[in-house]
């Protein structure tokens, strides 16, 4: 073998070196790679296609489960919690209970119905007294809507009665009309009833396009979005747009699909007063003062949610006052529920933000609108200034993607009401005339205690409320009635004790006598103590718990303001059903017990075109009579 | 390119200079521009996806196969003849069928191996569970069992057809494979009527998701979000983008960011498959009005400075689409132009499409003579709508459909709101409340998520469908108590659906219902998709799993789909319904149903009930269920990953890939099939799926038709994930 040079060798053996020490950078590389992928592939990884094995929990639950205590726990001893455990109804006891929180489920319901008995008393039950003292929590039934804003009503069992429809939301005297019927009639013949799938999988048809299309034409923007049901609408739309992190400057009256909406999008709520656009303003700048100025503030959007009419007040908003603010301020959109206020106010009807020569894009931002109230049908549209809001919705809004589409003969109705409130402006100018006329005539004849809220003349939306002067004299005479009732009752109590103890409770004998007491205490209380009363204590215990209820239960209301709120809301219902005696149909609406704010009880009249203004005058000295009836039977007693 | 050029010219808006009137000429020109595209054009669906498709279209190869499923057609039709005359009693239509399969798979096991293999390979992907903890052992080897060998009936239609289909599909086996297909487990025998009623729910199907589909799925998203960046980028740096301009000064974005993104980048490409609009009743066919998408020059118009921003709030006025139907010239009716945002415009051709989109279960959704006269008469009496929510919108007919609702699924008292999704959302806030825990199904539906998160109540999830970890996580919820203060639950509702409408999975309702009653819980059934489609009167997934409806707390279900109304109720004890009535919200606040809507439900159910006297309703009900069954059938023998339940009207027809969805959505509308696909974000990223929706209003020879239809695509796209 040859011999190599030095040189070469030297090259070689230093070449040698590199390789070597190359490859074994290398090795220790793919080494270190190998234990990587090996590392990666020891970690449970996703595998397409594997289901965990059944009853085995997930990675994240078995972290949880480890801080849990329910680990710490044997299987023995959580059968005996779980044996233990005691759910409570799924009914609770009564509804006033949720804001009670009685200690004795049984004595507020006595305690309920005697408080109810006693409003009735207080009013003068008079000849009426047969039907008030019945279920009057359940609704009227509504047997026929008729042209002119008529209805038929009955209440219980009782004959049907013809009245005046003041409950329906019928501002521009839609519900009769006999050109969207005829249109709804073609319809329905045509396509059937429902639209059999939500707007993505072929449930849009021809109808909802038309009808978005007169939509964006009468609101004057590029497109429209078409929900099928009005408090989804609302709900569904503040969520696609407010997220984790945004700021909704929210009025404290907005109606409950508003409120659920900024509820379930977990944005930041700062509610206002009451139509205060000065409140607004403070709020805000105590907001921007807190947030450091920087870009990236505007990652947060922020909205003002107000509704053109309220519907909660009817209040007509002060827009622009609430659209000056938002010039004021960077980074806000203004967001307009226009349900009640569409078709009402504004020149040509196109609402609260035409009413104040506002424009969409320039100085509101987003619109929507229940159709129910001006347009008669059933359903929800939006519009929207910038170009994506009404396109995301589409993709992103939950009452839209979910839900079926609206029954064809619904959008149609909405787009012939469009057409018509086109071509007869002049409907609104009725509903408004119509409005103030009778707003007009309540101010001037009703009791000094009964109030007309509403800041507008025009808004057709017209609330009732006892004055708190009016509350006050209430709930005296009320509390009054009802020691009295409880004082007989407890006398009467302690003689049941007694006959229990010497009869041994023999159980037939002691329900006999406690009806035979009860019948006496009615006796006693004239026709004070009735049906719904009695019901409830006609067992010794009852009467028994009945007594002890106004110690538990009655300051505890008090304070709450509950017993404000029940006596109240039973002095309207009670009016509902004397006015409908005397043909007028007027609605009380309930509120949702978890509400941030509970409003006090009112008697609600909505106003529509289809009214004639006599009968309105008529209608305004009615109401007036009758509820200074009631008034005065409370102020007489007293 | 001469249009493109005097256009252009025509649309320089100056809106400074001239006295206003120029530019909206220039306007309407373009708008009519827009018009005469869409008149120039009229080739149909074009996409960039369908252009750059991952399976290119042989068209000779298809033309074949639609020759050759032409014939199948026929075939299908001299035997469903013959099928309708055996069909005296449903027994018999399901024993037999049960009998044509074991008939043919036992026929003679030694050299027909193949035959088992074709019938078998349907169920070596999928994963089968029991719905009870009785696992029904999956038995190996021989799948011939005496009693399922029925005499007499078993040489029907179905066997006939069955062994001529396997006669023209004989490929050969590897013996690793014959091991495989017979030691699968096989499809459970249930078609038979005796196992539709007892006690048991059809087990469900899993997805099983290929290793390649899944692969390809996200290598493109990846492609396509990492393209859809990149033109973004572009784009800004360019200074085209469609939607950025309009914006309030100094106002955040509308969208946050990845919303808006996956909105533009990857929806828009396949937004075609979706929101297609048609112009009849939702019946067992409908007119689908085709679409395209936008040119690059229309769009091009649209990114023409001043144009947008002035369009936003003054549209320009396009005249409407005069909608034609196809192959006449016959004109039915007209649309107003697509809002010139969007990227798809009409063609205003309208195609007659087999539906099996709709929730159309039992037909309401189209009834011969439009609607019933009693519908027509209560618009008479009440007009379109009420105006007012139940406190003062209470119609006559509302109370009547309120009770006939309760007796209808043997509840006491019904509350009906106007919308289902709205009985959901605005009903569960007042049943349960803070302090109280919701433990849901983990793929419970939209509505009932938006009702828990309302309620103020805490919310767990348990596994789809599964009663075991139901139990798990009430043993657990019950000894922790609430979080933090360890205090004791209020109360604890469990809520699960009766058919799970993106899965087809109908709810092991027997075995929660146990669970639920042991723990104390209340349960809450979502029957949005089960009543009327399930049971054998169509009282829904109690009597189909052979529940006692008092067993179950409160029973909840909508009116849009067997029905074919709107709306929602939700039936449970008296006192509980009248706490609803005065407390929830959907009760004090949204407007009650139209008087309309409430008379065609109690048209439909009174004949579904049989209470109008006739059969109409028992017989829609048993061609459902056979439909149903059939149609799975074929689609498992077709090689095409199904999943759900056995007897679920609901089909999905796992796809993964996501452009295979669109291509599948097209290709079938094209051939006349209008069918539903799903993906992200309604499903995982992975599991895009079809769904059918099996109606009774198709006949068996609409049934075939689709079918063919469906393995024209499914070859075109080689879906048949089932088949190796």
């Amino acid at each position: 073998m040859m011999e190599l040079p030095t040189w070469l060798s030297s090259v070689l053996s230093e070449l040698r070196g590199k390789v070597t020490s190359f490859l074994l950078f290398h090795v220790a590389l793919e080494i270190s790679l190998a234990l990587l992928l090996a590392y990666f592939f020891l970690q449970k990884a996703y595998a397409p296609g594997q289901r965990r094995e059944r009853g085995t929990p997930s990675r994240a639950a078995a972290r949880f489960a480890l801080k849990s205590r329910a680990d710490d726990l044997t299987e023995e001893e959580i059968d005996a919690l779980c044996d233990e455990w005691t759910p409570e109804a799924l009914v609770p006891p009564s509804t006033e209970s949720a804001i009670l929180s009685p200690r004795n489920g049984a004595s507020t319901e006595a305690t309920l119905s005697l408080v109810r008995t006693s409003v009735s008393i207080a009013l003068g039950s008079g000849e009426l007294a047969d039907t008030e003292t019945s279920d009057l929590l359940e609704a009227p039934t509504v047997h026929a809507y008729e042209p002119g804003g008529y209805c038929v009503v009955q209440i219980g069992d009782h004959g049907l009665k013809r009245c005046l429809n003041f409950a329906s939301a019928n501002y521009l005297g839609f519900q009769r009309e006999p050109r969207i019927e005829e249109a709804c009639r073609r319809i329905l013949l045509k396509y059937g009833c429902g639209a059999c799938g939500p707007r993505g999988f072929y449930g849009t048809m021809d109808v909802h396009l038309r009808c978005e299309y007169e939509i964006a034409k009468f609101m004057g923007t590029h497109e429209a979005i078409l929900y099928s049901f009005g408090s989804a609408t609302s709900t569904s739309i503040v969520n696609a747009f407010a997220k984790k992190g945004d700021i909704i400057f929210a009025d404290e009256c907005l109606h409950y699909a508003l409120q659920n909406g900024m509820q379930l999008s977990r944005a930041m709520i700062v509610w206002f007063h009451h139509n205060d656009p000065a409140d607004l303003e403070r709020k805000i700048v105590a907001i921007e003062s807190t947030q450091p100025k920087s870009r990236s503030n505007l990652l947060h959007r922020q909205f003002i949610i107000v509704e053109g009419i309220y519907q909660n007040t009817g209040m007509v908003a002060r827009l622009d006052e609430f659209a000056a603010v938002r010039r004021r301020h960077s980074n806000l959109r203004l967001f307009v529920d226009e349900s009640h206020s569409m078709g009402v106010l504004g020149a040509t009807g196109r609402g609260a933000c035409e009413h104040f020569g506002l424009q969409l894009g320039r100085d509101v931002d987003i619109v929507v609108v229940d159709v129910a109230f001006s347009l008669a049908s059933v359903g929800g549209f939006c519009v929207g200034a910038e170009l994506s809001v009404v396109d995301h919705q589409r993709l992103s809004s939950a009452g839209y993607c979910f839900s079926a589409s609206q029954p064809p003969f619904l959008a149609e109705a909405v787009s012939v009401g469009i057409q018509l409130l086109c071509e007869e402006p002049n409907r609104s100018e009725r509903v408004r005339s119509n409005a103030a006329l009778l707003r007009r005539t309540l101010r001037e004849h009703l009791p000094a205690n009964v109030l007309v809220e509403g800041n507008v003349d025009e808004s057709p939306l017209i609330y009732l409320r006892l004055s708190s002067r009016g509350v006050q004299s209430l709930l005296a005479r009320v509390l009054q009635l009802v020691q009295a009732t409880e004082k007989q009752l407890r006398n009467r109590a302690d003689q049941l004790r007694s006959t229990e103890m010497n009869e041994d409770g023999d159980a037939d004998s002691l329900s006999d006598s406690g009806s035979s007491i009860s019948a006496e205490a009615t006796e006693e209380l004239g026709s004070m103590v009735t049906d719904a009363a009695i019901r409830q204590i006609n067992h010794a215990s009852a009467v028994a718990a009945a007594a002890t209820a106004h110690e538990m239960v009655i300051p505890g209301m008090y304070q709450a303001g509950a017993f404000e709120e029940l006596v109240t809301e039973r002095f309207w219902v009670l009016a509902r059903e004397r006015l409908i005696r005397h043909g007028i149909w007027a609605s009380v609406p309930g509120q949702v017990l978890t509400e941030h704010l509970r409003l006090p009880p009112a008697l609600v009249l909505h106003v529509s075109a289809s009214h004639e203004p006599s009968e309105l005058v008529q209608s305004g000295h009615t109401i007036s009579r009758v509820l200074d009836s009631m008034l005065s039977a409370v102020k007489s007693e007293q | 390119m001469a249009t493109k050029t005097s256009l252009g010219e025509r649309q320089l808006p100056e809106a400074g200079t001239v006295s206003g009137r120029e530019p909206i000429e220039a306007e309407v020109a373009a708008a009519e521009e827009l018009q005469l595209f869409v008149s120039n054009r009229g080739d149909g669906f074009v996409s960039y996806l369908s252009q750059r498709s991952p399976t290119p279209v042989d068209l000779s190869s298809l033309q074949a196969r639609d020759r050759s499923s032409e014939e199948d057609e026929n075939e299908d039709e001299d035997l469903c003849n013959d099928d309708d005359e055996l069909d005296s009693d449903d027994a018999d239509v399901f024993s037999g069928v049960t009998a044509s399969s074991a008939g043919r798979l036992s026929s003679s096991p030694g050299s027909d191996a193949l035959d088992v293999t074709s019938g078998a390979t349907p169920v070596q992907k999928l994963s089968w569970r029991a719905s009870s903890g009785s696992l029904r052992t999956p038995k190996t080897g021989s799948i011939e069992t005496p009693k399922h060998r029925v005499t007499g009936v078993g040489s029907n239609a179905s066997d006939r057809w069955e062994s001529e289909r396997s006669a023209t599909r004989k490929t050969p086996m590897s013996p690793a494979r014959m091991k495989l297909a017979t030691s699968a487990r096989r499809i459970p025998q249930r078609y038979s009527m005796a196992a539709q009623y007892v006690s048991e729910v059809p087990d469900e199907m899993y997805a099983e998701v290929p290793l390649v589909a899944a692969l390809i799925t996200y290598a493109m998203y990846a492609v396509v979000i990492v393209l859809g960046y990149l033109r973004d980028a572009l784009s800004k740096i360019l200074k085209r983008r469609r939607y950025a301009m309009i914006k309030p000064q100094g106002c955040a974005p509308l969208l946050s960011d990845f919303e808006d993104f996956y909105t533009r980048r990857l929806y828009r490409r396949i937004e075609d498959c979706w929101s297609r609009p048609i112009c009849s009743a939702p019946g067992a066919y409908i007119d689908v009005i085709e679409r395209r998408f936008r040119t690059p020059k229309e769009r091009e118009l649209l990114l023409q400075k001043g144009i947008l921003e002035r369009w936003a709030t003054k549209p320009p006025q396009l005249k409407p689409v005069e909608l034609i139907r196809e192959g006449t010239n016959e004109v039915i009716g007209w649309i107003p132009q697509a809002p010139f945002t969007a990227a798809l415009t009409y063609t205003g051709r309208v195609k007659r499409c087999l539906n099996l989109s709709s929730y159309n279960y039992l037909g309401y959704g189209e009834v011969p003579g439009g609607v019933d006269a009693s519908v027509l008469e209560t618009l008479d009496r009440y007009g379109v709508a009420t105006g007012a929510a139940r406190e003062s919108g209470c119609t006559a007919v509302l109370r009547e459909l309120e009770q006939t609702v309760a007796r209808f699924v043997g509840k006491p008292d019904a509350i009906v709101i106007g919308m289902g999704f709205a009985t959901n959302s605005m009903i569960i806030p007042a049943i349960i409340g803070k302090g109280g825990l919701i433990i849901s199904d983990e793929l419970n539906h939209a509505s009932i998520v938006a009702g828990a998160r309302s309620s103020g109540a805490r919310i767990r999830v348990f596994r789809h469908n599964d009663a075991k970890d139901l139990e798990r996580v009430l043993r657990s919820a019950i000894a922790e108590g609430q979080p933090r203060s360890h205090r004791q639950w209020r109360r604890i509702l469990v809520v699960v659906e009766g058919i799970y409408s993106m899965e087809g999975a109908i709810c092991n309702l027997r075995e929660i219902a146990r669970v639920t009653r042991k723990y104390k819980a209340f349960l809450f059934v979502d029957e949005a998709h089960s009543i009327g489609a399930l049971g054998e009167r169509g009282r829904g997934v109690c009597e189909f799993t052979g529940v006692d409806p008092r067993d179950v707390d409160i029973l909840m279900g909508t009116f849009t789909k067997s029905f074919g109304a709107v709306g929602g109720y939700v039936a449970a004890s008296r006192e509980l319904v009248a706490h609803l009535r005065r407390t929830a919200p959907g009760a004090l606040y949204a407007s009650t149903m139209s008087p309309a809507c409430a008379k065609h439900i109690l048209f439909a159910m009174r004949q579904i009930s049989g209470e109008d006297g006739t059969d109409i309703g028992r017989r829609k009900l048993t061609q459902l269920r056979e439909n149903s069954l059939y149609f799975r059938r074929r689609l498992l023998e077709m090689g095409l990953q199904t999943i759900g339940s056995t007897g679920s009207p609901v089909i999905p027809i796992m796809l993964y890939v996501p452009s295979v969805i669109a291509e599948f959505s097209r290709e079938c509308l094209k051939r006349g099939l209008a069918v539903v696909v799903v993906g992200f974000p309604a499903t995982p990223l992975i599991l895009s799926r079809s769904r059918i929706c099996i109606s009774a209003a198709h006949s068996r020879e609409d049934l075939d038709f689709a079918l063919n239809v469906i393995e024209q695509v499914a070859d075109l796209l080689k879906i048949r994930y089932l088949r190796k």
